[in-house]
């Protein structure tokens, strides 16, 4: 797994690469949390590269959400149908939006 | 493994003390029982009062065969609980279970074997069946497996609804087999994310509460077999035998298969919450999935089989549930398992109730014999947590204890009134003598709940067990030929008429009389002082074709059919209609029993009772006639007046109709002898009567009036 953060003016942009779950997901954690700190109106999460999204990584999206505020959108672009599926179903209680 | 960081290192029960099996691990905490994320590793905790030795068994997930196993060291014993914290596991990807051995000398009823592995009654997830009606390997030793869950949850700012009972429409329903059917229409069919879906519909319809058949974790595959003569597996669709009572049905949900489904489950309650919807849950606390002497050893059997449940002197199991064993929930650990279990679901699923399955057995002793003051019960209905939730008894049992109206309430319980079912049941196919008591069912039961009100009455026609409403008015007996029982299940006693053919029919006539029965039963259900409760479907005529047991059956059989909606647009919308009705008139839900008092000062009391005469009711038995007046302080502070007028006779009534003051007249809210749309009218658009002061109410028919003051029109 591997993230990357890229401040561009309002939005910051991570990129998802492998699995999140319960192994990962607190590292990943502590990376969104440091990428955000500064502040954003938008956060899009590159889902290009990322294969798997377990029941930790869902509550990642959650803990995402509470971090910026309900005021920041959180957009997941790229996601292979799986993750899609995932965050469809159980997405929509954080504001987490699709593309 | 790899080390998880709890953050809160600096505890200093964060850190191990011993290492077992290569595992690092330390004392656990003894509560709460099951798993328990504590700081860098899992708390397991069992109770087990017979055995000499316990081990937690390992498994990743899905594998045959398991990774480590850790048999707990005796002083991480305290009493009969068993509890150890192991660090450094990987919580998603593991399954576990518990292996107990008894004493060599086994005391009666004893069960304990070392050999099998058992699943954590505690677990909070299970998984075995997490794909509904996927063929499981039949010999798998160890099927049902615990799993972890992570309770954190963003509920926002939801939470249980607290609503008065005279506000609550209950509907019935099947999880899956509400949106499986390809005419649902949904994304996932058959889903807790499906019945989100549909939603939209039970609020335009009028529900305030849906009861849930189990979602408890259950075996579909339990005693499954084949039909010889259709080919089609039997499975246990209904799911009433639990496996797993701290967890949700995997199979119900679309993310079963990634061990989502407490975080699906939790999205549906709410969405049913923001929507305004009630949750309340089927449970089924009279006996478990683990049957009789023949059946399988799951959990509670190895690990203290004679607490957990009621045991003849012999050690058989006494059976008032009819499935083999009964939970032997008057025990004071099996009480507080149970009260425990229902506080889990009330405060982590925010569920706002609970339907008890067979809960006459919960105010049996240890011995079978009931109990003046059974505990569980007094301490379900006094709990704090529990306190804002409904709590309905289906108040009988397989086992002859028969407690409509006597169930102990502690003023809080209300009961499945089968009485309430049975009569309007006969009244409506036409029996004689059942008009007196209709009239006590309609004014909530006073005989059986005096001093409870007639919030105590969950009133219905139809529940998930028997006909549904279109087959009680087209079937004379049950065609359960395809459950693969000959015949011998299923009720012989359904009250049902067909209205003059068995089955389906094509007679312009009988299909009318059908749909009027039909309608019937609905208004004198949304009409009548108590709770309603509706099974999911019969507002738009779901069949069943005459099965009134369909337990076995995951097909279109017992799916609701979405087609339905439009074919029986006429149906549906007088459904809607009458619960507007209801809303709208609190004189209807009214949940007080009748004083023969006058509630307005107008000179009238809040209920009386008429016939083709005001004030002159008819009790003889040869009588299909009644008229109830209910009368009180409408929404708007003025006096309202609600006539209800039921003819079970083939010959319409020609009603006179009690004067009302001056400047209040009479309209018609609804009459099920008219066509659809003019069979009900919204709230306060009633149609004026024909003649002012009668009312002729049809063949077999039933028809609401509503009394308000004239308001004459504007200039």
């Amino acid at each position: 797994m591997t993230e990357e953060a890229m401040p561009i003016t309002e939005m910051i942009k991570i990129k998802l690469v492998g699995c999140i779950d319960a192994l990962t997901a607190p590292t990943i954690r502590g990376q969104i949390e440091r990428a955000v700190a500064g502040g954003a109106r938008r956060l899009v999460l590159d889902a290009s590269e990322l294969l798997y999204l377990s029941s930790a990584g869902l509550r990642l999206l959650g803990f995402v959400r509470q971090l910026v505020g309900h005021d920041v959108s959180i957009v997941v672009v790229g996601a292979n149908d799986p993750v899609k599926r995932t965050i469809h179903l159980l997405g929509p209680q954080y504001n987490v939006l699709l593309q | 493994m790899t080390m998880m960081r709890g953050g809160a290192d600096d505890r200093i029960d964060s850190l191990p003390t011993h290492e077992i099996a290569g595992f690092r691990v330390r004392p656990g905490q003894p509560l709460p029982f099951g798993a328990t994320f504590v700081p860098g590793g899992v708390s397991f905790s069992v109770f087990t009062n017979s055995a000499t030795a316990v081990t937690l068994v390992l498994f990743r997930r899905g594998e045959p065969e398991p990774f480590a196993e850790l048999p707990y060291p005796e002083s991480y014993r305290i009493g009969g609980v068993w509890a150890m914290t192991v660090f450094g596991l990987d919580y998603e990807e593991l399954d576990y279970g518990y292996r107990v051995a008894g004493p060599r000398r086994r005391p009666p009823g004893d069960r304990s074997d070392a050999t099998r592995i058992l699943a954590d009654p505690h677990a909070k997830a299970m998984t075995g069946r997490d794909s509904w009606g996927a063929l499981p390997d039949f010999g798998e030793a160890y099927p049902y497996r615990s799993r972890l869950v992570f309770d954190d949850f963003d509920w926002e700012d939801d939470r249980p609804i607290v609503r008065p009972l005279d506000e609550v429409v209950i509907y019935e329903l099947h999880v899956r087999g509400f949106t499986r059917d390809p005419s649902s229409g949904v994304a996932e069919p058959g889903t807790y994310a499906g019945l989100v879906e549909k939603i939209p519909y039970l609020v335009e319809l009028g529900i305030t509460c849906v009861e849930l058949m189990p979602v408890f974790e259950f075996d579909e595959f339990q005693n499954s077999r084949v039909d010889p003569a259709t080919g089609e597996r039997l499975l246990n669709y209904w799911g009433y035998s639990t496996v797993g009572f701290y967890a949700p049905k995997a199979g119900y949900a679309a993310t079963g298969r990634l061990g989502m489904q407490c975080d699906e489950f939790k999205n549906l309650v709410k969405e049913l919450h923001r929507a305004g919807i009630q949750v309340v849950l089927d449970v089924v606390f009279n006996h478990t999935a683990e049957g009789n002497e023949n059946g399988p050893t799951i959990h509670f059997r190895g690990l203290d089989n004679a607490t957990y449940y009621m045991l003849a002197p012999d050690g058989s199991y006494y059976n008032f549930s009819g499935t083999g064993n009964t939970f032997n929930c008057n025990h004071p650990v099996v009480r507080d398992y149970v009260l425990s279990c229902l506080r889990y679901w009330a405060a982590e699923y925010h569920v706002d109730g609970f339907r008890f399955d067979l809960a006459a057995i919960l105010d049996r002793g240890p011995d079978g014999a009931p109990l003046a003051n059974p505990p569980l019960l007094e301490a379900i209905a006094h709990d704090p947590l529990l306190r804002d939730c409904l709590l309905i008894a289906e108040a009988w049992d397989a086992g002859g204890l028969y407690q409509v109206g006597s169930f102990p309430s502690y003023q809080r319980w209300s009961e499945w009134n089968g009485r309430y079912r049975d009569t309007v049941r006969r009244f409506l196919k036409g029996d004689p003598g059942v008009a007196c008591d209709l009239a006590t069912r309609l004014a909530g039961s006073p005989d059986l709940y005096h001093g409870r009100g007639a919030g105590a009455s969950i009133n219905f026609v139809t529940c998930h067990d028997g006909f549904t409403l279109a087959d009680l008015v087209a079937y004379n007996g049950k065609h359960n030929g395809g459950n693969g029982e000959g015949g011998r299940d299923g009720s012989d006693d359904n009250a049902s008429w067909n209205c003059g053919a068995e089955g389906e029919a094509d007679d312009p006539e009988i299909l009318a009389l059908r749909l009027r029965q039909a309608k019937n039963a609905i208004l004198l259900l949304l009409a009548g002082q108590g709770v309603p409760m509706l099974l999911a479907g019969d507002e738009a005529g779901r069949t069943q074709r005459g099965n009134n047991n369909a337990y076995c059956h995951d097909s279109p059989l017992t799916w609701f059919d979405w087609s339905l909606v439009e074919r029986n647009a006429g149906l549906v919308r007088f459904v809607r209609g009458c619960l507007r009705l209801r809303a709208a008139h609190p004189v209807l839900r009214d949940l007080r029993h009748p004083a023969g008092t006058d509630p307005v000062g107008l000179g009238f009391p809040d209920v009386s009772w008429h016939s083709r005469r005001p004030w002159q009711p008819d009790w003889s038995d040869d009588n299909r006639l009644l008229a109830m007046m209910r009368h009180g302080t409408g929404a708007d502070g003025a006096p309202e007046f609600l006539y209800l007028a039921a003819n079970a006779g083939w010959e319409p009534a020609d009603l006179e109709l009690p004067a009302l003051p001056d400047g209040t007249r009479f309209s018609v809210a609804a009459d099920t002898y008219a066509a659809s749309p003019a069979d009900v009218f919204r709230p306060g658009h009633g149609t004026a009567l024909l003649v002012e002061g009668r009312f002729t109410v049809g063949p077999r028919a039933v028809a609401l009036l509503v009394g308000r003051p004239h308001r004459k029109p504007g200039p």
